[in-house]
C-alpha cells in the first residue's frame, strides 16, 4: 500500500539522519579539553591541535621544540620571523618563511607584545590555538573571545614563567610534547641547581658588574628575564640603583655607563650592534676606551640557537651556563658548554651540531676579539 | 508706564566721568520716544544699558512698574539692531524665526506655532516673499525690515530700536519711520528709537530725551526740539520750517551758516 | 516654503539612506573574506562555521556601530565648537579638548580604573582644556581667532607632554602596552563592551546638542544681540561646550584620537546645508556617520596589518581642509 511505503522511507530516511547525527556527534566528543592559563582561564581547545599561533616572539620556537616539528605553527610575528633567519631555527625547521605575519603590528613595541591586530586577517587562518602575552590580555582578549579564537595566556618574568609555558604548552599539544617540555624543564632545573651549588654564599665583591645592551643606541632590557639570569649566573647587576631598583627599558646616556663601569658588558640580538663596534670606538660615537671591560675585553654578543638567549628561549639553561663561565671562569672550568649544547640538541631536535653551526650559534666571528670563555 | 528709566548713571570701566548722568525718562503705552545727541554721547551706552547688556551703575530701569536687572526681566522689550553685515548667511525666514527664542525652552526646538507667527510677521511687513533668500542678498532697507520683523515676532510691547534710518536710501528712511507709527498706532507697541535726525524726530515722536555732555532733557518733542536747543546740544545753527499741506503741518529743520 | 521643507526632507532621507548602505556594506566586507551568502547566513543565525558568525556578529557589528556613533559625535560636536567660538578654524582638536580628554584618559589607565571613571575623568580634564585655552586666549578681556588658536595650540602641547611624560612612567608589564595601542586611535579592539560604555555619553551629549541648534544660531550673532533676543550666551555656551566635550571624551575614551573629524565634516556639512544649525548640526552627524564607516572600512581592510584609522582621516582630511581654507580666504 502506497501509506506504508510512504512510512517506511520516512522512518529510514529518519533512522539515516538519526545514525549520522550521533556519529557525527560522537566524532565531536571527547575531542576537546579545558586548560587553565597563567591568568585562571579556563579554555576549551581541540584535543588535536593543528594550527597554533605564537604571539609572543619567542614561542614559535618553543613550540617547535616541545611539538619537534614545525607544522603545526601557523603563524607568528615579524619579529619572531626576523630571528628565525639567521639561526638554527631555519636550520633545523625550513619553509617556516612563508608564513602570514602581516596581520600583527608589532613594531613598537618590546617583548613581544603587539600594537594592533588585524582581528580578520587573523581569523582567515583559523587557529586552533592563539598564544598571547599577559599585558596584552587587556586589549586583546576581548575581540579574541569575541572572534571565537582560543586564546591561551602564557606570562613573562623569569626561568620560572619559561617553566609554566613549558608545561601548558605540552599540555596543549599532547604526551609525547608533555615529555620533552618536561625533559627541557628539567635541563633547566639541572643548570639551576649547579649554579646554585656553586654560587651560594659568594660575596656581592666578588661578584662583577654586569649590563647589557639591547641595542647600539644604549638601549637597555626590559626589566625581567635577561637580569634575573644574570643575577643567577652570578653576577651583579650594574643597572641597580641604591634603593635597589633597576633601571628598566630605557635608553641611557654614555655618561651613566661611565659612571656604571660594567665588568661585563653583554649584547643582545634584537640588533645588530657588535663587540667590534665598542672596541673600535664606533658605537654611539663614543670613546669607550676607558670601560674596563674594553680593557680587558669582556665585550660579548650574546649566542643564538633556536632563538635568541638574551630574551626567554628553550636554551635559557645553556644561558645560565655561559653567563656563569663568563663571570666565574675558575668556578665553571669544567663545564664543557659545547658538549652540553651538542647534547641538547641531539636530545631534543636529535641533531648533530656541526662546527659552522656552533661557532654561529656562539657568534665566533663576532666574539674573535674578545677574551675567550674557557 | 511701560518702561521708565529712573535716574540711570554710568561710567565705563578704567574711566573716571561717567557717560551717563542722572538719566531719566519714561515710556507710556502707544507711544514713541526718541532719543538724540551728538556722536559718542553714549546714545548707544544707553540702548546698552536700558535692554540689560549693561549694568546700571546707579539708577534703575522699570519695566511695567517692576524693576529690571537683565534682560530676562524685560520679556516684552525686542531690540532691533543697525543693518549690518552678517557672519553668517541666514536665511530671512532663519533669521526671523531666531526671534521667538525667548518663548522657547531650555532644550527646545521651534515649533509649528514659532513658524507660524514668523511667516506672519514676514506678511505684515510686506517681505514674504524674500522668506528664502540669505542675508546676504538683500538691500539695507530689506535687511532692516527683517531686523524688524526678528524683533517683531517675539511679540513684544516695547521696541527699542538703534539708528533704523541710518545706511537706508531717502525712501527708506521715511519707509521705516511710516512703519514704525503705524506699529504704535495699530499694534500699540511703544517704541524708543536712536536717531541722529532732528526732523524724524519731530516727525514721528511724542517725546524726546536731547543728551549733552553732562546735561540731558526730557520732555514732549516740539518744546525739547526747539532751536535753542539744538544749538546748544548739537553746536548747530538752524531754524525750524514750518510747512503745510493738505491740511497736515510738517516741521523740518534748515541749517544755517553762521 | 512647503516645497522648502520637502527638499530638507528629501536630503535627509537621501544621506540616512546612504549610511544605511554603508554600513551593510561595511558588514559584508572584511580581510576575512566571507561570501555574502555567508554573511547574511550569519546574521540570520544560519552560519555554517562558528567562526562566521563570530566574525559577522561579534568582531565587524559592533565596530559598525561604533564608527557610525564615533563619527557623528566627533563631526557634530566639532560643529558646535566652531560655532561656539564663532571661528570656523577651530575644533576640538585645535582647542586642545582632545589632548586634554586624552590624557585624562591616560591618567586613568594608568590608574587602572573601571571604563565609566575613565570617561568621567577624560570628560574633566577636556573641560578644564577648554577653559584653560579660552583663559589663555583672553587678551585684554578680547578674545580673537588668532589667540584662540594659538593658545589651543600651546595647550595641546601641554597636554601632549604630560601624556608622553605618563608613557615614560608607566610600567611597561601592566600600563604601557595599554597606552600605546590606545594612542594609536584605531577601532581594532573594538566589542560590545566597548559600544554599551560610550553609546549613553554620546547619544546624550548629541541631543542635548541637536535640540540647541536654533540657539546657536543666536549666539553667531554676538553677544549683545543674542541677549536682546533673550538668552543668556554665558551659559548657553558653557552648556553647549559641556556637550560637546561628552561626546568627544566618550569617543576618544574608546578609539583614542582620531583627528580631522570635527574640522572637516562641519566645514563640508556647511558647504551642503548653509549655516543654519538646526540643519547644519543633523547634517554633521548623518555625514560624520558615513564618512567614519567608510573610512574604518578601508581601515580594516586595505593590508593585512590594520591602518590606525586616524592616518587615514588625516590623509585625507588635511589637503581637503587646505582646499576649504584657500576657497573660504579666497571668496
Amino acid at each position: 500500500m502506497k501509506s506504508t511505503r510512504r512510512w517506511f522511507i520516512a522512518s529510514s530516511i529518519t533512522l539515516a539522519l538519526a545514525v549520522c547525527l550521533a556519529s557525527v556527534s560522537l566524532c565531536y566528543a571527547g575531542e576537546t579539553h579545558i586548560i587553565t592559563d597563567t591568568m585562571g582561564r579556563k579554555v576549551e581547545l581541540k584535543k588535536d591541535i593543528k594550527k597554533i599561533i605564537a604571539i609572543p616572539w619567542p614561542w614559535a620556537s618553543f613550540i617547535f621544540a616541545v611539538d619537534g616539528s614545525a607544522d603545526k605553527i601557523a603563524s607568528m610575528s615579524a619579529t619572531s620571523l626576523a630571528s628565525y633567519k639567521n639561526c638554527m631555527f631555519e636550520v633545523l625547521a625550513p619553509g617556516l618563511d612563508k608564513v602570514n605575519t602581516g596581520y600583527i603590528d608589532d613594531k613598537n613595541n618590546t617583548g613581544g607584545s603587539f600594537g594592533t591586530l588585524n582581528i580578520e586577517e587573523m581569523a582567515k587562518l583559523s587557529p586552533d590555538a592563539v598564544i598571547i602575552y599577559k599585558r596584552d590580555a587587556k586589549i586583546m582578549l576581548p575581540i579574541l573571545e569575541a572572534a571565537g579564537v582560543p586564546t591561551v595566556v602564557f606570562d613573562f618574568g623569569g626561568l620560572k614563567e619559561v617553566q609554566d609555558g613549558l608545561v601548558l604548552l605540552g599540555e596543549m599539544l599532547g604526551e609525547k610534547q608533555a615529555k620533552t617540555a618536561a625533559a627541557i624543564i628539567s635541563w633547566h632545573h639541572e643548570a639551576d641547581k649547579l649554579l646554585k651549588e656553586r654560587l651560594d654564599g659568594l660575596d656581592d665583591s666578588k661578584k662583577p658588574s654586569v649590563l647589557m645592551l639591547r641595542d647600539g643606541n644604549l638601549r637597555l632590557y626590559l626589566s625581567g628575564f635577561s637580569d634575573n639570569m644574570m643575577k643567577q649566573a652570578g653576577g651583579r647587576l650594574a643597572t641597580l640603583s641604591p634603593e635597589g631598583k633597576v633601571v628598566s627599558e630605557a635608553n641611557i646616556n654614555f655618561e651613566q655607563m661611565l659612571r656604571w663601569d660594567p665588568d661585563y658588558i653583554l649584547l643582545g640580538n634584537f640588533a645588530n650592534h657588535t663587540p667590534d663596534q665598542i672596541y673600535e670606538n664606533i658605537m654611539a660615537n663614543q670613546d669607550w676606551s676607558s670601560l674596563k671591560a674594553v680593557k680587558n675585553k669582556h665585550v660579548y654578543k650574546i649566542p643564538m640557537g633556536l632563538y635568541r638567549w638574551d630574551p626567554p628561549s628553550t636554551e635559557a639553561h645553556l644561558l645560565l651556563l655561559w653567563e656563569a663561565k663568563l663571570f666565574h671562569p675558575d668556578l665553571f672550568k669544567d663545564i664543557d658548554l659545547e658538549q652540553k649544547t651538542r647534547e641538547f640538541y641531539k636530545t631534543i631536535f636529535n641533531h648533530e651540531l656541526s662546527r659552522e653551526e656552533l661557532n654561529m650559534i656562539f657568534h665566533a666571528d663576532l666574539n674573535a676579539h674578545s677574551e675567550p670563555i674557557k | 508706564m511701560r518702561l521708565e528709566i529712573e535716574h540711570g548713571q554710568y561710567t565705563y570701566p578704567g574711566t573716571r566721568q561717567p557717560v551717563l548722568n542722572d538719566i531719566s525718562f519714561q515710556l507710556e503705552d502707544r507711544s514713541i520716544v526718541t532719543i538724540l545727541g551728538k556722536n559718542g554721547i553714549g546714545k548707544t551706552t544707553l540702548i546698552k544699558c536700558l535692554s540689560g547688556v549693561l549694568k546700571w551703575e546707579k539708577g534703575r530701569t522699570l519695566y511695567h512698574g517692576k524693576v529690571c536687572s537683565s534682560s530676562k526681566d524685560m520679556p516684552g522689550v525686542a531690540f532691533v539692531p543697525q543693518a549690518h553685515p552678517l557672519a553668517y548667511a541666514y536665511k530671512v525666514r532663519d533669521m526671523v524665526l531666531m526671534g521667538r527664542v525667548r518663548h522657547m525652552g531650555l532644550l527646545s526646538i521651534p515649533s509649528r506655532k514659532d513658524r507660524e507667527i514668523t511667516d506672519e510677521t514676514l506678511e505684515e511687513l510686506g517681505i514674504a516673499d524674500l522668506a528664502e533668500r540669505t542675508t546676504s542678498q538683500l538691500s539695507g532697507g530689506q535687511l532692516q525690515l527683517v531686523f524688524v520683523a526678528r524683533a517683531l515676532a517675539s511679540g513684544p510691547d516695547v521696541l527699542v530700536m538703534d539708528e533704523p534710518e541710518s545706511h537706508l536710501d531717502f525712501k527708506n528712511q521715511h519707509a521705516i519711520l511710516r512703519l514704525v507709527r503705524e506699529l504704535v498706532d495699530k499694534k500699540g507697541l511703544s517704541c524708543i528709537i536712536n536717531t541722529h535726525y532732528p526732523d524724524h524726530a519731530l516727525r514721528i515722536s511724542d517725546k524726546t530725551l536731547l543728551l549733552g555732555k553732562e546735561k540731558s532733557m526730557f520732555g514732549i518733542t516740539p518744546e525739547v526740539i526747539s532751536e535753542e536747543n539744538i544749538r546748544e546740544y548739537f553746536d548747530v545753527e538752524a531754524r525750524i520750517a514750518q510747512y503745510r499741506e493738505n491740511g497736515k503741518e510738517y516741521a523740518a529743520f534748515v541749517v544755517i551758516d553762521a | 516654503m512647503f516645497a522648502g521643507k520637502t527638499l530638507q526632507g528629501k536630503t535627509f532621507w537621501i544621506a540616512l539612506a546612504g549610511i544605511v548602505a554603508a554600513a551593510v556594506l561595511s558588514l559584508f566586507c572584511g580581510r576575512y573574506g566571507l561570501a555574502p551568502l555567508n554573511v547574511v547566513k550569519a546574521v540570520l543565525g544560519l552560519a555554517e562555521r562558528n567562526m562566521d558568525a563570530n566574525i559577522v556578529l561579534s568582531v565587524r557589528l559592533p565596530r559598525i556601530i561604533l564608527t557610525l556613533l564615533v563619527g557623528a559625535g566627533l563631526a557634530v560636536s566639532g560643529a558646535a565648537f566652531q560655532d561656539v567660538f564663532q571661528n570656523p578654524l577651530v575644533s576640538p582638536d585645535v582647542l586642545s579638548v582632545s589632548s586634554g580628554a586624552a590624557f585624562g584618559a591616560v591618567l586613568g589607565i594608568m590608574l587602572d580604573t573601571s571604563e565609566s571613571v575613565l570617561i568621567v575623568l577624560a570628560l574633566a580634564m577636556g573641560c578644564l582644556s577648554v577653559f584653560l585655552t579660552y583663559m589663555g586666549a583672553k587678551i585684554q578681556r578680547k578674545v580673537s581667532v588668532l589667540s584662540l588658536v594659538l593658545s589651543g595650540i600651546i595647550m595641546s602641547a601641554l597636554f601632549n607632554a604630560l601624556i608622553s611624560l605618563m608613557k615614560y612612567v608607566a610600567d611597561t608589564e601592566t600600563q604601557l602596552p595599554a597606552i600605546t595601542y590606545w594612542l594609536l586611535g584605531s577601532f581594532a579592539a573594538t566589542t560590545y563592551r566597548h559600544v554599551l560604555v560610550v553609546v549613553v555619553p554620546i547619544l546624550l551629549g548629541m541631543a542635548v546638542l541637536l535640540t540647541m541648534g536654533h540657539k546657536i544660531n543666536i549666539l553667531s550673532l554676538g553677544d549683545e544681540e543674542a541677549q536682546s533676543l533673550g538668552i543668556d550666551p554665558y551659559w548657553t555656551r558653557i552648556g553647549i561646550i559641556i556637550s560637546a566635550t561628552l561626546v568627544t571624551a566618550a569617543c576618544i575614551t574608546v578609539t583614542g584620537i582620531i583627528g580631522w573629524m570635527g574640522l572637516v565634516i562641519p566645514h563640508v556639512a556647511r558647504l551642503l546645508v548653509g549655516p543654519n544649525h538646526s540643519r547644519l548640526l543633523p547634517a554633521a552627524v548623518l555625514l560624520g556617520a558615513l564618512f567614519m564607516t567608510l573610512m574604518d572600512l578601508l581601515a580594516r581592510t586595505l593590508l593585512p596589518t590594520e591602518i590606525p584609522v586616524g592616518v587615514l582621516t588625516a590623509l585625507i582630511g588635511a589637503p581637503f581642509f587646505m582646499f576649504l581654507f584657500h576657497r573660504q580666504a579666497g571668496m
